[in-house]
């Protein structure tokens, strides 16, 4: 190779740097038409979907406004003559999915229904459909949200084969649509996803489940017990958003997995949820933790720990890390009998960093 | 090859090579850019952020914004920041010690009281004064901490230990951040679920003359000012293509300090911001990424292409200029801190990719663009490139540029579609177009001056006036001037700390082998007044000798110099060894050629390529090597190989000086300033040769014969070549070519140039012929007028009854070219005829010609007839031949050199021999013999009285004390002249009491001007006497006319012809067109004369001499004055370009003409 290399620098000459010229002055001009072109044509396509707008909003509209009681006559919305010629227009269909599903993004209540309605007897949800079929994931991935959004409840069985797939856009957009289209019990998909399931993907699940009422936990004690971490993690922030008490037992034993955001994320349910063992149990592997998990259970003994922890914490305070020192403080400013008084009272009340410590306690405190 | 074609060859192909790297890495990036991008929106499309922005469930941020002096703007940028779309959020503004009153204000509006706050200093910083927060609930997220004025590093470092949060945004106080860019920015720190993501960086916008209302922006515009529009260009360039490339490969070293987002934990654990660089925010980053490779964690850093974040742009070049300045400087300063990972594969892809091609392609490059655009401009001036090309190469990198800038707006186009008011695309392509004019250059000036600063150890950062985004034109200055105090560093330090050990090293060792090449000189310089004394211009000889020996050292070293430094990046010991071994060869062989000179006086050249290793061996056996000298050669390596081993060490470079150094040797290779000095001279030949530095001579010597074909090839529009065109063979030389383009040498023989007969009285029967060549004679040292002393005064004696040619001359200035010139009148082929070995055409010839008009030949010669293959010459011309071998016991060879060589027998034993076998011989005879004592080394049977002649032979010519001793320095080669000069007069006087006698012509003649005796003039190695001896002569004759070796055959076959009536060819290849006998100094003859087996570098024609490109004027005594007459120069150049055709035709042709015209 360096003996080519060589062989076509030497051999080389300025004619062949002037073909080059020649090569980037026609690229040039390919780049330039390519811009000019594109640019036309999206300008063409925003003055078309003016057009188109002026052509569906009437029709959104009307199905927005139509009461629960009128429902089965949605049905029996006027579509124009001009708007199903535009539908043969498959830019158009997709046009008029988007608007859709934007619309419906800020509705809720019985103009969803109606919309999800209009979905169905404009045949859009055949068009998303056809893309769950689409070898390209986003595409793929698109078709599930579009059904997902659009309550096409109809389809879940073969959106829920797509909960697992490889792709990890695929699987996702076909998990919220799940919890879109059940609520808590959606989320069975759990019971098999092998893949990790990203922080990410947790709010969004918990976002879309933020208005859901469970009805059943018995699941989750089986997600704590889950091989998949992310598995686990999910159900903790589950148990604790939804206060779920049954799965303490479960819990506790989460602390003894390995897993930084696990234990913190069990925390986090203890906390909320403690029991009369809690303090105890928590602090029992304190020694063989990292800094996180200490102070997220020097911060929770603060919520949760009585008199019987105020030794621990006494022992804290004099941890060689400043922030330790600093969350001992406050949890045994909560603690103490004496209260915020027994700060002033420490034998290194004087000195630093106590004496900053206390300070700042004093003042969140009398804030 | 010249040192100055190899540099320039070097130079121009490295510049090439490095240009066309860098452009397959913008091709590259620019493809792989795109994937990410289109991969990016893709997966981006599904996020709906409006929702998430109220999500509980986000993990905290804490927004770290420093400000300093922003009073005019910072109430709307801070309200800006906290209205971004985030629910765990809090603002920390960093009051870094402004003297305006940003802190009041900031209190006033935002009602804010001082708190006390623990501050866990887990990275040091400087005095925090206080921590504000506000009483209105509105604005529980902001915190503003007033401290000490420490710089942006110091200040971010104080948010980062206040911070409460596990990630931190970091962002410049005046930029105005898009609602929903903290969502974007924490989105790929929580999606990934393989690797830790350690920071985030986003696209920065250029905000200039865009609407903003109350920190929102409201509408892009394009700037108005160029430098703004091409600023825009150039961020998505180099956000929208360089960035996300990098991101794909997961080798990001740069996010930008305006906005990026990264993992608390880890910039605690690398220690926070650097403030003793003003380039923290990508030192930040290369230390994060340093950190986790180093505690083998799998990590990524991320790159967002949206626009979230704009910022104002410069707006005069002045800003900008001290913008650039500083971008430059925090790049050394950050590549120079984390030199450990240059090329280091335990940092992977980082190691081995990102750094290496931050220090290529980001810091090397605006210097090697600013060295490659001066030096071909230089060299465009210089006339050793040609506009066109110049033009053309830099139309090419122009066209690239603008190719790839038109490329990044396609990009713009078909992703964010940021400027979409009418022609705003257009505008931007325009900018493109000017921006290498207009732009670009400004840019690297300045990096250039950042590189000139750092290494002044300037570190501040450059005030930095803005107009503000908010339509006040209220000059404020946003970032930080802090002088940091600098460590007390070396220069250049910046460089990984391998490359300035390797320039330093390289230096040193350059420095010894230059000391080594001066003590050669040294040591050349004392043989050398040992043995020939100490030359009137002695200090002229010393000064240009070390002028002539350092320059060639500055010309070689950049070889070992850059080979070395390359190697010891990958092998120290290796590097060395290589430096160490090189530099020994370079010194044995400058030591041999130095120790061959002093033994030959010649400088010695290419023929060395050309002689056969038998020959050499002759010839160094010849030269004697003695115990003397290869112990002190000994001695010397050992003396040399000790300064290498123990210098190095000891020799504390200054990095400047070292690269100084380096530069030094680049440029000297450029300019070759070997050839320029070597043009230097002190003025008499030998003094020039005693100065001139010996490996350069050799090397060029070797290069110009290795390529000398090429060379010379004459452009088709030359003036040369039209002359030559103009020039007709005949008129060049005088001949009447028949076929020349078949035999390029055939002409007709004027049969009735008969210019010898009337000097020649009739006998009936043809005479006999005894050439005598005396090996070295010179004219320089026999006969009447000779320059130094006649030392020949028999031949002296005998040319006063002779005719006698005082301005004759050989055809070659080595014996080689002999045999074909004096016998054939031959050409010289490529190498001399000689050489052509077993291949030699069929060719005509004294000897042959005299053969089949019923001559016997014969050579006599003391040594062996197959040196230069003369015996194939001999045997093709149907000679016998009468060497060393066919000598009996009875002869005594001369002495033994110290080496224990002899060239054979002495002159007075070859011509006894010749009485031995000439008289069984039937005539007529045509009889020659070469003699070869007065070769080195000069060692004779009865050295000792001839030396005694020799003394008293000066005693005879008067010479005065000085010139005695100046002579007495070359008392052999003297002694040998006068030995020969004996020799001969012994075999004439023995040769007169023969019957033959009154029917032989004698000639004699030198077959070179022996080297050995310093020579005065280029043309002196070919003057020789020619004396033609006969009892036939009606009468001497002296001739001041100019002949040579050539003019013999053609003139005595004229004779022949004339008055025996032999049979002579009237169509021959004869160089020469006959002897001259014109009394007076003239010429006119025009043929070529070769010095060394490889070159043919003189041209004679008129009275004028071309050397190379020097032409001279010939005078009587065959003096030379250099001459500048460019017509005559020209037409010189042109004969001898005719010939140098036809040369070249007979060197592929290898025939001379057609075998019918052969007499059989």
């Amino acid at each position: 190779m360096p003996g080519f290399l060589l062989t076509f620098f030497l051999t080389v000459d300025y004619y062949f740097f002037l073909n080059v010229i020649y090569v980037f002055l026609v690229l040039l001009f390919l780049l330039s038409i390519f811009i000019s072109v594109f640019t036309i044509y999206k300008r063409r396509v925003e003055r078309n979907k003016k057009l188109w707008q002026q052509s569906v909003a009437p029709v959104i509209s009307e199905a927005i406004f139509y009461n629960d009681e009128e429902e089965e006559r949605v049905d029996l919305l006027y579509i124009s003559y001009k708007i199903e010629m535009l539908l043969k227009n498959s830019r158009f269909r997709q046009y008029i999915i988007n608007e859709l599903i934007q619309v419906k993004k800020t509705l809720s209540g019985s103009s969803n229904l109606n919309l999800n309605r209009l979905f169905e007897i404009l045949d859009l949800d055949k068009d998303s459909f056809r893309k769950l079929n689409n070898m390209k994931w986003h595409i793929k991935a698109k078709g599930i949200q579009e059904l997902g959004i659009m309550g096409q409840i109809k389809y879940a069985k073969e959106i829920f084969w797509l909960t697992n797939n490889a792709k990890e856009h695929v699987r996702n957009e076909a998990q919220s649509a799940l919890v879109s289209f059940y609520g808590f019990s959606g989320l069975r998909f759990l019971d098999l996803t092998e893949y990790p399931i990203s922080q990410w993907q947790q709010i969004q699940l918990l976002n879309k489940l933020h208005h859901v009422k469970p009805a059943n936990f018995d699941a989750l004690q089986k997600w704590l017990q889950s091989p998949n971490e992310s598995v686990v993690i999910f159900s903790l922030k589950l148990a604790t958003f939804y206060n779920c008490y049954d799965v303490y037992t479960n819990v506790i034993k989460c602390l003894q997995i390995a897993s930084l955001q696990v234990k913190l994320n069990a925390l986090e349910y203890l906390k909320k949820m403690p029991q009369e063992d809690t303090s105890e149990q928590i602090i029992h592997h304190y020694s063989f933790e990292n800094k996180a998990y200490k102070l997220a259970v020097i911060h929770a003994l603060k919520d949760i720990g009585s008199e019987k922890q105020i030794p621990f914490l006494l022992k804290k305070l004099h941890a060689k890390d400043d922030d330790i020192k600093a969350a001992a403080a406050k949890s045994l400013s909560y603690l103490h009998p004496l209260g915020n008084a027994f700060l002033q009272t420490h034998l290194f009340a004087d000195e630093y960093p106590w004496q900053a410590i206390f300070l700042q306690i004093t003042n969140e405190r009398a804030a | 090859m010249t040192w100055q074609k190899f540099i320039f060859d070097f130079f121009t192909y490295g510049i090439l090579i490095y240009s066309f790297l860098l452009l397959f890495f913008y091709i590259f990036i620019g493809v792989y850019s795109t994937g990410e991008i289109r991969k990016y929106l893709r997966r981006n499309s599904f996020t709906d952020y409006r929702i998430l922005a109220a999500s509980e469930h986000l993990p905290g941020i804490s927004i770290l914004a420093p400000a300093y002096n922003e009073t005019a703007n910072i109430i709307e940028n801070v309200r800006s920041m906290l209205s971004i779309h985030y629910n765990t959020l809090e603002l920390i503004i960093i009051n870094d010690g402004s003297k305006d009153d940003s802190l009041q204000k900031l209190i006033t509006a935002y009602d804010l009281y001082k708190t006390n706050i623990f501050i866990n200093e887990q990275i040091a910083t400087k005095k925090i004064k206080g921590i504000y927060k506000s009483n209105n609930p509105v604005f529980h997220k902001l915190i503003v901490v007033d401290k000490e004025n420490g710089g942006k590093a110091d200040a971010l470092n104080v948010g980062v230990n206040i911070a409460q949060y596990g990630y931190i945004v970091c962002v410049d106080v005046d930029c105005v951040l898009e609602q929903d860019a903290l969502l974007k920015m924490i989105k790929p720190f929580l999606e990934e679920t393989k690797v830790r993501v350690i920071a985030s960086g986003g696209v920065i916008r250029i905000a200039n003359d865009c609407k903003i209302e109350n920190g929102k922006l409201i509408k892009v515009n394009l700037p108005k000012k160029f430098l703004p529009r091409v600023q825009t260009l150039e961020y998505i360039r180099a956000f929208l293509l360089g960035r996300m490339a990098w991101s794909r490969l997961n080798g990001l070293l740069l996010i930008s300090g305006a906005f990026g987002a990264f993992d608390k934990e880890i910039v605690i654990k690398c220690g926070g911001y650097n403030n003793k660089t003003v380039g923290e925010d990508m030192e930040l980053i290369v230390r994060m990424r340093r950190y986790m490779e180093e505690n083998k964690l799998p990590y990524r850093v991320t790159f967002i292409p949206d626009p979230l974040c704009w910022t104002e742009a410069p707006g005069n070049y002045k800003i900008l200029g001290r913008q650039r300045n500083r971008w430059t400087r925090g790049t050394i300063e950050t590549l120079k801190m984390h030199k450990k990972m240059f090329f280091n594969p335990k940092y992977g892809l980082l190691g081995m990719v990102s750094y290496p091609y931050w220090f290529f392609f980001e810091f090397l490059a605006p210097i090697i663009e600013f060295i490659g655009i001066s030096v071909f401009t230089i060299l465009a001036f210089s006339g050793y490139i040609q506009w066109g090309s110049f033009f053309i190469l830099l139309g090419c990198i122009l066209l690239f540029g603008f190719l790839y800038s038109v490329f990044a707006i396609l990009i713009e186009v078909l992703t964010y579609n940021q400027y979409k008011a009418k022609k705003e695309v257009f505008k931007l392509i325009v900018a493109a177009f000017f921006e290498p004019f207009l732009f670009h250059p400004f840019v690297v000036w300045s990096a250039i001056k950042g590189n000139i600063d750092y290494l002044r150890n300037k570190h501040t950062w450059g005030e930095m006036t803005r107009q503000g985004l908010n339509s006040k034109k209220t000059p404020v200055n946003v970032l930080q001037p802090v002088v940091i105090e600098a460590e007390p560093k070396k220069a250049a330090g910046f460089l990984p700390l391998r490359l300035v050990q390797a320039v330093k090293e390289a230096a040193a060792y350059s420095i010894i082998l230059l000391a080594s090449m001066l003590i050669i000189k040294v040591y050349e310089l004392i043989r050398n007044a040992q043995q020939f004394g100490v030359p009137k211009d002695f200090a002229k000889v010393i000064r240009f000798g070390i002028l002539n020996d350092i320059a060639f050292t500055l010309n070689i070293a950049i070889i070992p110099a850059g080979i070395f430094i390359l190697l010891f990046l990958l092998n120290k010991k290796f590097s060395r060894f290589f430096f160490i071994i090189f530099s020994l060869l370079l010194i044995i062989i400058h030591a041999a050629l130095a120790e061959y000179f002093l033994e030959t006086l010649v400088p010695l050249g290419a023929e060395l390529l050309r002689y056969s290793s038998a020959d050499i061996k002759q010839t160094v056996g010849a030269a004697g090597i003695s115990i003397t000298f290869i112990l002190s050669t000994v001695l010397m390596l050992a003396l040399i190989i000790s300064l290498f081993i123990i210098l190095p060490k000891k020799m504390k470079f200054n990095i400047r000086l070292a690269f100084t150094m380096f530069i030094l040797f680049i440029t000297a290779a450029i300019f070759s300033i070997g050839s320029i000095t070597n043009s230097w001279k002190p003025g008499k030949e030998f003094s020039n040769n005693i100065s001139l530095n010996k490996s350069y001579y050799f090397y060029n010597s070797c290069y110009r014969y290795l390529l000398g074909s090429k060379k010379k090839d004459i452009p088709a529009n030359s003036p040369v070549a039209l002359a030559t065109r103009n020039l007709s063979s005949a008129e060049s030389t005088g001949f009447n070519y028949i076929d020349e383009e078949h035999y390029p040498f055939l002409h007709t023989v004027d049969t009735g140039l008969n210019v010898l007969s009337p000097f020649f009285n009739k006998q009936e029967t043809p005479p006999n012929i005894v050439f005598i060549v005396v090996e070295g004679l010179g004219r320089a040292f026999s006969n009447k007028d000779a320059y130094l002393g006649s030392f020949t005064p028999f031949l002296d004696s005998l040319s006063g009854k002779s005719l006698y040619w005082r301005n004759f001359l050989s055809a070659g200035g080595r014996t080689f070219a002999m045999l074909p010139s004096v016998f054939g009148s031959l050409p010289f082929g490529k190498n001399g005829f000689l050489e052509l070995g077993d291949q030699m055409p069929a060719h005509l010839s004294l000897l042959n010609i005299l053969k089949d008009n019923g001559y016997s030949s014969n050579f006599f010669y003391g040594g062996d007839a197959s040196f230069d293959n003369m015996n194939k010459f001999l045997k093709k011309n149907g000679t016998n031949i009468f060497d060393e071998k066919t000598y009996s016991a009875n002869y005594v060879r001369m002495p033994l050199s110290n080496s224990g060589f002899s060239w054979g027998f002495g002159d007075e034993e070859v011509l006894r021999r010749y009485n031995e076998a000439s008289p069984k011989m039937i005539p007529p005879t045509c009889n020659v013999v070469l003699t070869l004592s007065t070769h080195s080394p000069f060692l004779i049977n009865n050295q000792a009285t001839y030396l005694q002649l020799f003394e008293q032979r000066m005693q005879a010519l008067n010479f005065t004390e000085a010139q005695k001793e100046e002579h007495r320095h070359y008392k052999d080669q003297y002694a040998s002249i006068l030995y020969a000069d004996n020799a001969i007069r012994n075999f004439m006087n023995g040769y007169t009491a023969r019957a033959d006698f009154s029917n032989t012509i004698f000639v004699i003649t030198g077959d070179h001007r022996m080297p050995e005796i310093p020579m005065s003039t280029k043309i002196d190695r070919y003057h020789v006497p020619l004396i033609i001896y006969s009892p036939l002569l009606k009468r001497s004759e002296i001739f001041g006319s100019v002949s040579s070796h050539l003019d013999i055959t053609p003139s005595l076959l004229s004779l022949f012809k004339h008055q025996y009536n032999l049979k002579v060819p009237a169509i021959a290849t004869w160089m020469g067109d006959g002897l001259d006998t014109a009394h007076a100094f003239r010429n006119i003859h025009s043929y070529p004369l070769m010095q060394t087996k490889n070159e043919v570098s003189d041209y004679l024609m008129g009275n004028y001499m071309l050397n190379n490109e020097d032409m001279f004027k010939i005078s009587d005594n065959m003096n030379l004055d250099p001459a500048a007459d460019d017509v005559e120069k020209g037409k010189l150049k042109a004969a001898f370009a005719r010939f140098m055709e036809k040369n070249n035709k007979f060197i592929n042709t290898n025939s001379l003409m057609p075998d019918s015209l052969l007499i059989k």
